[in-house]
């Protein structure tokens, strides 16, 4: 006696049964495939920079020189926390400065924790939110140590009022950068303003 | 069965690997891998642009002897044609501008050519008002190498890059 809805193995479902197989087996292939892949980038990749939990490299035995990670990863590492350290709406304020606290180290984020309650009084005050988007970007600096980096960047920086107008302006930031446990970090910031 | 298979190959791929992608490295970038070209492609950018991108009203054939020295016929061609431009004003006004590099990062080194993002800061005073400003402004240079010097190829707008 069968149950309701039992029923023998038909050709079709035989037939189905045979594609999901295969279509597994390539899934699985990919995947090897893949992780094969990762796992050379990261050999050949991790010759050049600190990864988070390390001190940055300073030697290896690739042909590839370490500061070139360190120069390369900074650099990209500067440029998203610009977006993220000019970036600040009033309606989401605390995300906001967590988010610029998670991205900053020593002694940056001292400052920004000391002045936490000021800027966000201050932009609800004003309520205004800013995004950004850089520019231009290059290193300035690299420690002889490959452990930190200076980064200029050209960050546009729109700030919207509460009635929808938005103004842009292009700022100049030096972000200092520092290989940490938590991968590349930002230690100082500065806005260069003209000196007059 | 083989192109169901690689279907299934090629979506495993692209999922595990596509979102993997870190900051681009760049090898060929000799960018602070050679130290001695970075430290000289930066002290060119700094002097030249210096020089050349500060003037005296009454001194601006100076300032084309200093453009030719310091750049190469490209960027020699640009920046007669730019100042022809603007020769007018720069005599009417009787400006005189002086031109500080305030910041220089190096964003790519090769052989023979350099890019480099520059912070300026420029100081213009006009003998017709008695009035002086101070702008800041970053630019993009690229040098090319004539002569085992580095020369200004190119001088342009950070921010239409």
């Amino acid at each position: 006696m069968s149950e309701p809805g039992d029923r023998r193995e038909t050709t079709e479902d035989r037939e189905e049964r045979r594609e999901r197989t295969w279509l597994l087996a390539g899934a699985l292939i990919g995947a090897l495939a893949a992780g094969l892949l990762l796992a050379v980038f990261l050999v050949i990749g991790n010759a050049g920079a600190p990864s988070p939990g390390s001190r940055p490299a300073t030697s290896s035995g690739s042909s590839i020189p370490p500061v070139v990670g360190v120069r390369d990863e900074s650099l990209a590492a500067a440029e998203q926390a610009a977006v993220v350290l000019n970036t600040l709406d009033f309606r989401t304020v605390e995300q906001g400065l967590d988010a610029w606290e998670k991205i900053a180290t020593t002694p940056l984020l001292e400052e920004l924790r000391a002045k936490r309650a000021e800027t966000a009084a201050e932009v609800q005050r004003a309520r205004t939110a800013t995004s950004a988007k850089v520019l231009s970007a290059a290193v300035a600096k690299i420690a002889i140590d490959n452990s930190g980096t200076e980064v200029l960047l050209l960050v546009e920086v729109t700030t919207t009022d509460a009635k929808g107008a938005a103004t842009v302006t292009q700022v100049r930031e030096k972000l200092g950068m520092l290989a940490t446990g938590q991968g590349w970090q930002v230690t100082s910031r500065v806005v260069v303003e003209p000196a007059g | 069965m083989w192109p169901r298979t690689l279907t299934g190959a090629l979506a495993a791929f692209v999922l595990l690997t596509g979102g993997s992608a870190s900051a681009e490295r760049q090898p060929d970038n000799l960018a602070f891998v050679d130290a001695a070209e970075t430290a000289s492609a930066v002290a060119t950018a700094s002097s030249a642009l210096s020089e050349v991108l500060s003037y005296h009203h009454e001194k601006l054939d100076e300032n084309a002897e200093l453009v030719k020295a310091n750049g190469t016929e490209r960027y020699v061609a640009a920046h007669t044609e730019q100042l022809d431009q603007v020769r007018t004003t720069i005599t009417r006004q009787q400006q005189e501008v002086v031109t500080t590099v305030v910041g220089v990062g190096v964003r790519d080194l090769r052989a023979d050519t350099a890019r480099l993002l520059v912070f300026l800061d420029q100081k213009t005073t006009r003998g017709d008002n008695n009035r002086t400003t101070v702008a800041g402004s970053a630019v993009v240079v690229e040098l090319r190498l004539v002569d085992k010097a580095w020369k200004l190829d190119s001088v342009s707008d950070a921010a239409a890059q």
